[in-house]
């Protein structure tokens, strides 16, 4: 197929370029999967969930510091918590090998998780 | 110059179809499961569980302003 | 004949509806060069071909090749494009497949008639997110150290984060004004929209808009007003496409 699609652009798709290359990583990772890495596939799975409860907590835990309801007690119990939280997903990270691009995938209405 | 643009758009047209192919469309769970269809499954499962948790995400920022909440 | 169905897509039958299930060729090429088919039931047909698993690899080939068969069906049918990598064991499987669902194509088919899915992504210079970043950050930090202070290392973390999140929710705001602005353009079209907003740095948003196909050209105008509108935003729009976006019959 050799049509082209595109119908209007500004910029001269170099912006496009950095996109591209990322979404093109994604694309050959998905499509050549094979037994080998079904394995790092199923650890990105449960790696990237735990992101995403993180992720949650975290969004949860700023809303309530703007509710501006919270003692000094309960924001340094909350700090603490959330220091926590990343450092051990930064170590898991570690233990799998996988960088935050690899857990970045596409939410549907969520957009991006990262 | 003008071979370039057109190059490029070629790409992002390419880019744009495979996006697509691979990550929209009718969603339905063949019995076969083959290599590409099978991580595609499993992201099926956890759409579908992001949805539910957006939902509820959204109910609780609702609250959140008026009432106590324990994280 | 024993060999695994390829589903690309489904579409509105040209076969009467009824009961019985009907089995025709269609005049497309299949993956592998095998001959697609329908499998009909009730108003919906499933194109497929047969595909030897052994023999056809799946990569970018083959999905193009797989892409390129759903715009030569929406040619001439309303189409459901299928995701790449459905199969099923036999012909009654597929049928089955129809039978279970059929319903809910037959209302999505409903929705996607005689319109084309556009693809518009609105890119920002990250340089230039730096600059407003910063700019409008002064105040949002100081509203930040309001809410938290203390000087542990607990309650610096999570200023830090505070702040964060303070600049992604003004970006927010900007680019839920950008889609407010393309939503009252495009409302004499009647769209349908899905959006992503922030899915990256300089990817600010990324919408499929659904439209009747007499309206393409009034489209492409509004969103080039918008785009002359918008000199520091790079906009790339695609398509028409067959409604990839708008097919998916278990979205909720």
């Amino acid at each position: 197929m050799s049509e082209n699609k595109v119908l209007l652009n500004s910029g001269s798709m170099d912006d496009l370029a950095a996109e591209m290359e990322k979404f093109e990583n994604k694309v050959s990772s998905r499509i050549d999967a094979n037994p080998d890495n079904v394995d790092s596939g199923l650890a990105k799975l449960v790696l990237t969930l735990i992101e995403l409860l993180r992720k949650l907590m975290e969004k949860q835990a700023m809303h309530r510091l703007e509710g501006g309801s919270l003692t000094d007690a309960e924001i340094e119990r909350l700090g603490e918590t959330l220091m926590k939280l990343e450092t051990k997903m930064e170590e898991l990270k570690m233990i799998f090998n996988l960088k935050d691009e690899d857990l970045n995938i596409d939410l549907g209405p969520l957009g991006n998780l990262m | 110059m003008q071979e370039s643009v057109i190059n490029k758009s070629k790409d992002v047209t390419l880019l744009e179809i495979l996006d697509r192919v691979l990550n929209k469309g009718v969603v339905i769970r063949g019995d076969i499961v083959i290599s590409v269809a099978d991580i595609d499954l499993v992201y099926v499962g956890l759409n579908i569980l992001i949805s539910s948790v957006e939902t509820m995400n959204k109910m609780q920022c609702s609250s959140i302003k008026s009432s106590e909440l324990r994280l | 004949m024993g060999k695994i169905k390829c589903v690309y897509a489904i579409v509105s039958s040209d076969q009467p509806g009824n009961d019985s299930p009907v089995y025709h060729d269609v005049n497309v090429s299949g993956l592998a060069g095998a001959n697609t088919y329908a499998v009909s039931f009730n108003g919906i047909s499933a194109i497929v071909s047969d595909f030897d698993s052994e023999g056809t690899k799946l990569d970018k080939t083959s999905a193009l090749k797989f892409a390129g068969v759903i715009e030569e069906l929406a040619l001439c049918h309303c189409i459901l494009p299928m995701r790449f990598g459905t199969f099923f064991e036999s012909k009654e499987a597929v049928l089955e497949m129809l039978k279970k669902h059929c319903e809910k194509f037959v209302h999505c088919l409903g929705t996607v008639k005689n319109k084309y899915e556009y693809c518009l992504k609105v890119f920002w210079d990250s340089n230039l997110y730096q600059s407003k970043i910063e700019s409008d950050s002064v105040k949002t930090d100081k509203e930040a150290s309001k809410l938290v202070s203390g000087t542990s290392p607990q309650t610096e973390y999570l200023l830090c984060k505070l702040k964060e999140h303070k600049k992604e929710e003004k970006l927010l705001e900007y680019v839920e004004s950008l889609i407010e602005e393309i939503d009252q353009k495009l409302v004499h079209l009647d769209p349908m929209v899905k959006s992503k907003k922030m899915v990256s740095k300089s990817l600010i948003l990324d919408a499929v808009y659904l439209l009747d196909k007499k309206y393409k050209d009034a489209f492409i105008y509004e969103i080039d007003s918008f785009n002359k509108q918008h000199e520091d935003l790079n906009l790339l729009l695609t398509g028409p496409w067959p409604p990839y976006s708008f097919a998916d019959i278990n979205a909720i």
